[in-house]
């Protein structure tokens, strides 16, 4: 990871091409990936946005070869993967980590917590002194204390020292790509904000690309760099976070900002009809949003909208985008110039 | 909060302890805990894991966990009628009547082996004789109420067949059935997406709005209380720590849990913080009584008495109240 030469920084770290996944066959096919693209830098953060059924965390399980593509490659470093997990190399499947949503659950519960760090580091051949060493250097690393947590079990940490240890456990192979799925759903607000600042940390000093998969949209935006927002396993809209959520081009972009509740912030306009998301069962056609959609023409159901540029680095597959001057028109209202 | 003397609250809570008694150890879980709810007023309950608010609305409806003995002191009175002296029969026989509850999973609340008209309307035909063409009925207008499209299509289908938002919609048809005088929801769009959220949050602002019941909203979510629920309690560690309009309790907060909460939450507006406002520590073990505050330990203005003395309910305002040393201090310093 230390080696940076401008040439190896120019290549993208994790690369995801046209991927398609589907789930079942015949009648029962769900079609759960439909054409994704996405691209990740060393120190770089990007976001996976979308609703129960967007095909985000399946995206996640592509790339780290749990499930095999129909269609699609994943390249580290620029050289293409196998698509599942057991045909890769060792390197491979070292650099690439996952970190769950159930932080308890997926800890070893008969180990303690410096056993279930060192256990990576063993499986590589680390001796035993190194172990040790290493384990202190990954506690600290996320804001733990060997002597005080080191030789408890899973069961006797709280949720947020639980999940804080999972992330010392995927860092202990000094992965190229940490991939974060709901990491912090099941946490307390009060936990939470540990947590994301502990991501955070590990990102900048650690120059790992972190892809991070969440529901929701307030702690995307203050953990990520690039956000890329789904909808029943299609791309809608993908750029830099604050410009997406601050002035979003996809109409599905804005509709699912509109419907996250802040506190002492009424909501705005839901932007979206009431019509459930169409099944995944169905192969799908045109734009997946249009039953949705309040712009959506004839046009959207006949043919599916490209990922065009509207901005630096900034993509969206809509055939009417939201325009700049509309996107300008926030749904927040200022509190600047308000008549007294 | 004061009620005329003719008004019968719809939910009366005094001084509510509740302890999990298992074998030698004994969980407090609640600690003296107070709330009036109004006929058709809405109150939001907030809390992180561990604060009580889950067991709190199960108390109310007379749930009591399995495996071990609940040790209650307090009273809890449903529309006027006293719930802890009911018997385990009578709470049965009541049910729905008096409270029925929302709960988070509609489809682990649902038997998925029977279909949903038949649950919906469990809560009257498990009392009265009903003719089961009426009954059908009778459920097939309540889904039509909830928003449920092409209901009676709909009644005939098992909960599987139903997206998560509309299954939600079946569990709110059944709990507000037998027109109950309070509805509990717990956490009852935790498990939805946002987009859906928003419209079954709506709907329980129409079912209430129509039926005139006091309804309590159960979240760990503060940002969902807004515009939802006319007053929000916020609890900790079996406690109530603060209690006002839910605007101004999240606009300009008076105990420092709160204020850390409100800090600790991600924001879509506003500037971005690269690096949240977490608070330290945890929560204290609930396995012993607390002494004093339970957030003493984490407290950013905390003094020696926050570890041995209860602090007092402080009024802060009209119908705005905190259970904190400092905010008391505060109080005495501008009189």
């Amino acid at each position: 990871m230390t080696e940076s030469t401008i040439a190896a920084e120019d290549i993208p770290v994790l690369e995801v091409t046209d991927l398609e996944v589907r789930f079942g066959s015949g009648g029962a096919t769900v079609y759960a990936v439909n054409g994704v693209s996405l691209s990740m830098r060393a120190g770089e953060t990007l976001a996976l946005v979308g609703e129960s059924g967007s095909g985000k965390s399946t995206i996640a399980k592509a790339v780290v070869g749990l499930v095999e593509p129909a269609a699609g490659e994943v390249l580290l470093r620029g050289r293409t993967q196998a698509a599942q997990r057991v045909h890769r190399d060792k390197a491979t499947r070292a650099d690439i980590q996952m970190v769950f949503q159930n932080p308890v659950g997926s800890l070893n519960p008969f180990m303690t917590v410096e056993q279930n760090i060192a256990e990576p580091l063993r499986n590589r051949g680390v001796g035993k002194a190194e172990r040790g060493a290493r384990v202190r250097e990954l506690l600290d690393m996320v804001g733990l204390d060997a002597d005080t947590v080191g030789a408890r079990r899973p069961g006797q940490i709280s949720g947020g020292q639980a999940q804080r240890v999972s992330i010392a456990r995927a860092l202990a192979t000094e992965p190229a790509v940490l991939i974060a799925d709901e990491a912090v759903s099941a946490l307390d607000v009060s936990v939470q904000a540990t947590v994301l600042n502990v991501l955070r940390r590990i990102v900048d000093q650690q120059n790992v690309a972190m892809l991070f998969i969440s529901h929701d949209l307030a702690v995307v935006r203050n953990v990520s760099d690039t956000v890329a927002v789904l909808h029943l396993g299609q791309l809608c809209e993908i750029g830099p976070t604050e410009a997406v959520l601050s002035a979003p081009a996809h109409h599905y972009t804005a509709a699912l900002r509109a419907a996250v509740p802040e506190p002492g912030v009424p909501l705005g306009d839901p932007g979206m009809t009431d019509a459930d998301p169409p099944s995944p069962r169905i192969k799908p056609t045109g734009c997946s949003f249009r039953d949705r959609c309040l712009a959506a023409t004839a046009l959207c159901a006949a043919e599916r909208p490209a990922l065009t540029m509207v901005g630096p680095d900034r993509g969206v597959a809509c055939h009417h985008p939201l325009e700049r001057a509309a996107r300008a028109a926030d749904p927040v209202p200022s509190t600047l110039g308000a008549p007294a | 909060m004061t009620a005329t003397a003719s008004e019968t609250l719809a939910l009366e809570v005094r001084d509510l302890e509740v302890n999990f008694v298992s074998g030698e150890t004994v969980t407090y879980v609640l600690e003296g805990v107070s709330l009036d709810v109004r006929q058709g007023e809405a109150v939001g309950i907030v809390g992180e894991s561990g604060s009580g608010k889950s067991v709190f609305a199960r108390t109310i409806l007379g749930i009591r966990p399995r495996g071990s003995v609940v040790d209650i002191h307090g009273s809890i009175r449903v529309a006027g009628a006293d719930q802890l002296a009911a018997t385990d029969a009578e709470i049965r026989s009541r049910a729905g009547d008096l409270a029925s509850m929302i709960y988070q999973d509609p489809m682990s609340s649902l038997n998925p082996t029977v279909r949903v008209w038949r649950q919906i309307v469990e809560a009257i035909t498990n009392r009265r004789r009903v003719r089961r063409d009426d009954a059908r009925a009778q459920a097939v207008e309540l889904l039509r109420s909830v928003g449920v499209p092409d209901p009676e299509a709909r009644a005939m289908a098992y909960p599987g067949e139903f997206s998560g938002g509309m299954l939600q919609r079946v569990g709110i048809a059944a709990a507000i059935a037998s027109h109950p005088d309070l509805l509990l929801a717990d956490e009852p769009t935790t498990a939805l997406d946002v987009t859906v959220q928003r419209r079954v949050l709506d709907l329980l602002d129409d079912v209430r709005a129509a039926s005139g019941m006091g309804l309590v909203l159960v979240t760990h979510d503060l940002g969902l209380l807004a515009d939802r629920t006319d007053r929000t309690v916020v609890m900790y560690a079996g406690r109530i720590m603060e209690t006002g309009p839910t605007g101004i309790v999240a606009s300009t907060p008076a105990h420092p849990y709160t204020r850390g909460l409100l800090a600790a939450i991600p924001r879509l507006s506003g500037p971005i913080q690269r690096e949240l406002p977490a608070i330290g520590g945890s929560l204290p073990p609930l396995s012993a009584p607390r002494a004093g505050c339970p957030f003493a330990a984490r407290c950013p203005v905390v003094q020696e008495r926050c570890f041995t003395e209860r602090p007092p309910a402080v009024t802060v305002a009209d119908g705005h109240t905190a259970h904190c040393w400092a905010v008391a201090d505060d109080q005495e310093a501008s009189r």
